[in-house]
């Protein structure tokens, strides 16, 4: 059995949850639970004056039921067990995770996954910018897990990104994989402009019925039927995230770029 | 009877200015002042600290930090992910909140740099258009006394003034210009390099004879020139010198032609380590350190005295008025970096930067700094500093103090480095250590004297009460990073780590004594090039 977390009443202000993982509330009561500081506005709380907190932490689930479309930090730093969440949560979910698993119902907000290191978050819903991305000021967004986004993406996802997977089943905002060093990022609906813009390296799959514009600083390498695209597909499809592999299946355009940056970017294209 | 002394009792002091070397003594403060022991011996002061079995020194001075001012804070600007996960300094009772990580804000650079004992700090490099930042954030920075040095080695008055051979003229605008910042100093960072690298990309290593674009100036004239006008000023800390080509390999040659260009007027070399270099033409395989050749020339003439620029491992921030370095780091570290030209007067360069003990370059300029601390024989030649935040935090000085005291330490952190650097520095050869009173020269009684503080860095009747008590402990680097007491002006401000009141501090600046009739012509100038109206120039009451 889960440990569940309700809201007690609807709230304008936001709280943030960082720290609260199932690591951390594994081997506590209830009541030491109930005592953990968190931040509500600008001021540090205990979690019981905003939360009902209810069943057993010790087998490291945890359950999020309502809507915590302003709570922050969900999952942040999270090393092992799982988080579900019913409806919709707040930023910085899965911030610099490294291990386990989350899940959430609804929509997120931004920084979804930013410098996560390992384990993998599912959305079902939407999700904001700069998914998979660095935090302001660093050098490196994600570097490992995987993000799977049945929804839609905002801008800047994958920003910085160093390794690991994100893969959006909706449309993707500008700037795609902006200044991305390495990993993979596949966007099966639409993709707005400017994608891959500054990438070194790295692969983006961009499988939407209708071309993205592209910069002019990637070059056109030629029709492929790299092994690649069935690969990612059926990983995609062992995973449960989609049900058939067909559109992995046919040949793509190949481009390489970013040649403002080092030009070792791959980005596929489907016809 | 009624009286407002103070009495520090059983201290064993460390005033290495009135030549005392550990002795036990009393002091005796009031009003603010170190006060000779009053005649009557019957006189009981109204407030006795015991210090009995522990250290008494005089208030740290750094002469050499980037704490305020306009580079300081796009510094913060440019570096949330450094504050992000270091632990930030909590609002008390008596103190604001604040944050860490290589460049601390206002608030908490005041009680970080009183609670390691230092009681006065200079910002290096302040341009002169943007002084009133550096004020309004000093403004904010308690526990200290503060004061900055304005740049002018790129000023563009003064090299005109130069190129047309107006000596008066010259003079006239750096005693104008002090006056007119609240400085206390004229600094020179890369004299004539950074407006020569404002016109054409590449001229990053202007050396001391290559002509400024334009102005028609050598580097040498500059530095010889404002050294002499400054000398004529008489202004207390004469000129505060960033040499040109810093960090290049090779650069060690054009430190020691600034040395002697100075000839025998007085000046101060700041951030010595990082102008020692050997090797050549960028070549990175041949660097090494030339700092025998340099201390020896320092060795020669006292009138010489310079501050290291220590570099710690870690993260941290490069910032410089000197734009051309900042370019150079960012590219060759792949990094970000903000760079700004300050009109008619300097320019600016910020890059984050990590030394690594691993790596040969950096392992090396780690050495080089502490060969200069055992290399200058004289103690009261060179300065402590880290040139805070470039070559580390001044958090680091009690460790670089344990690395002065403990030479085992200091062996065993060479081992931890990469081993060709004992191949190409005289690091491991130095046996010296440093002594308590030599440590009270390096951070307090040295950079009064060379910055002409006549009232700090002594314990002498008269001096500033400004007062740093230290339990003693064979590990030096933990007898130093946790004062017993501080006292600033006679007023405790910090007992065992928690700070205890947090008093303005003065602002140390120079009022030069200069001709005021020069001061139409340098208005039309004024008025002719900058951004800004005559009137709003420079730093208000």
């Amino acid at each position: 059995m889960a440990i569940c977390v309700s809201l007690r009443s609807a709230s304008t202000i936001p709280i943030d949850f960082t720290g609260l993982t199932p690591k951390w509330t594994q081997d506590k009561s209830l009541g030491e639970i109930e005592k953990r500081k968190v931040l509500h506005g600008r001021h540090q709380i205990r979690l019981a004056e905003i939360c009902r907190v209810s069943g057993d932490p010790s087998d490291g689930r945890m359950e999020f039921d309502g809507d915590f479309s302003l709570a922050h930090g969900i999952g942040a730093a999270m090393t092992l067990g799982s988080i579900h969440v019913s409806s919709n949560a707040g930023c910085n979910v899965g911030l610099g995770m490294q291990g386990g698993k989350i899940h959430v119902k609804g929509a997120v907000g931004d920084f979804l996954g930013s410098e996560m290191r390992g384990g993998t978050i599912r959305v079902d819903g939407s999700a904001g910018n700069s998914v998979g991305g660095a935090q302001n000021g660093s050098r490196r967004g994600m570097t490992g897990g995987t993000i799977l986004i049945q929804g839609n993406v905002g801008d800047h996802v994958g920003h910085l990104m160093r390794r690991g997977l994100i893969a959006v089943r909706g449309n993707a905002g500008k700037f795609l994989g902006y200044n991305m060093l390495a990993g993979t990022i596949v966007v099966l609906g639409t993709c707005n402009s400017y994608a891959g813009a500054g990438m070194k390296r790295g692969t983006l799959i961009l499988l939407g019925k209708s071309q993205p514009v592209l910069l002019p600083t990637f070059r056109l390498a030629g029709k492929t039927a790299s092994p690649v695209l069935p690969l990612t597909g059926r990983h995609l499809k062992s995973v449960g995230f989609i049900e058939n592999t067909a559109r992995f299946a046919e040949p793509c355009e190949l481009l390489h770029g970013d040649f403002l940056a080092l030009g070792k970017g791959e980005l596929f294209l489907s016809n | 009877m009624e009286n407002n002394f103070t009495k520090i009792c059983g201290g064993t002091l460390y005033d290495p200015t009135n030549g005392i070397d550990g002795e036990v003594r009393d002091l005796w403060l009031a009003d603010g002042k170190i006060v000779a022991p009053p005649s009557d011996p019957h006189v009981r002061p109204a407030r006795t600290i015991d210090a009995s079995g522990l250290v008494v020194m005089p208030g740290g001075i750094d002469m050499h930090c980037h704490i305020a001012g306009p580079k300081v804070n796009a510094a913060r600007k440019l570096r949330p992910d450094d504050r992000r996960d270091a632990e930030p300094v909590h609002r008390t009772a008596t103190t604001r909140s604040g944050t860490m990580g290589s460049v601390p804000s206002t608030f908490a650079t005041g009680y970080k740099y009183a609670a390691l004992g230092y009681t006065t700090a200079f910002d290096a490099a302040v341009p002169p258009l943007l002084a009133a930042h550096a004020h309004a954030e000093f403004a904010d920075t308690p526990c200290l006394d503060k004061g900055c040095y304005l740049l002018m080695g790129n000023n563009h008055y003064v090299m005109q003034s130069i190129r047309d051979k107006e000596p008066a003229k010259l003079r006239s605008f750096i005693g104008w210009l002090l006056s007119r910042g609240k400085g206390y100093a004229p600094k020179l960072v890369n004299p004539g390099g950074v407006e020569a690298w404002k016109h054409r990309d590449g001229s990053r290593s202007t050396g001391l004879d290559d002509t400024v674009p334009h102005f028609d100036v050598t580097p040498r004239q500059i530095i010889s020139e404002v050294a002499q006008a400054a000398a004529d000023l008489k202004l207390p800390h004469p000129v505060h010198i960033h040499c040109n080509q810093l960090g290049m390999p090779g650069n060690w040659r054009t430190t020691l032609e600034t040395m002697q260009a100075l000839e025998n007027r007085c000046g101060h070399l700041t951030h010595i380590q990082f102008h020692s270099y050997g090797g050549g033409d960028a070549d990175e395989g041949t660097s090494s350190s030339k700092v025998p050749q340099l201390a020896d020339y320092i060795n020669s003439h006292p009138q010489l005295t310079v501050d290291v620029g220590q570099v710690l491992f870690g993260e941290t921030t490069s910032m410089t008025g000197d734009g051309p370095l900042g370019h150079f780091l960012a590219n060759l570290y792949g990094s970000k970096w903000i760079s700004s030209d300050v009109e008619m007067e300097a320019g600016c360069g910020i890059s984050p930067i990590e030394y690594k003990n691993k790596s040969l370059i950096h392992a090396l300029q780690w050495a080089i700094g502490l060969e200069w601390y055992l290399l200058v024989e004289d103690p009261w030649q060179v300065v402590m500093s880290t040139d805070h935040p470039n070559g580390g935090s001044f958090l680091a000085y009690p460790q670089i103090i344990r690395l002065l005291m403990d030479r085992t330490y200091r062996s065993d952190m060479l081992k931890s480095c990469h081993p060709d650097v004992t191949k190409r520095s005289s690091l491991a050869d130095l046996d010296r250590e440093y002594s308590l009173n030599d440590i009270a020269i390096i951070t307090r009684a040295g950079p009064a004297k060379i910055l002409g503080l006549a009232d700090k860095g002594h314990l002498g009747p008269g001096a500033a009460a400004d007062i740093t008590i230290y339990t003693p402990d064979d590990d030096k680097e933990t007898m130093f990073e946790l004062p017993r007491m501080v006292i600033k002006a006679g007023e405790m401000v910090v007992e065992q780590g928690e700070i205890r009141s947090t008093p303005q501090g003065n602002i140390l600046h120079v009022d030069a004594d200069y001709d005021r009739e020069v001061e139409p012509d340098i208005k039309a100038w004024f008025e002719d090039t900058y951004s800004v109206r005559w009137e709003n120039y420079g730093v208000e009451g």
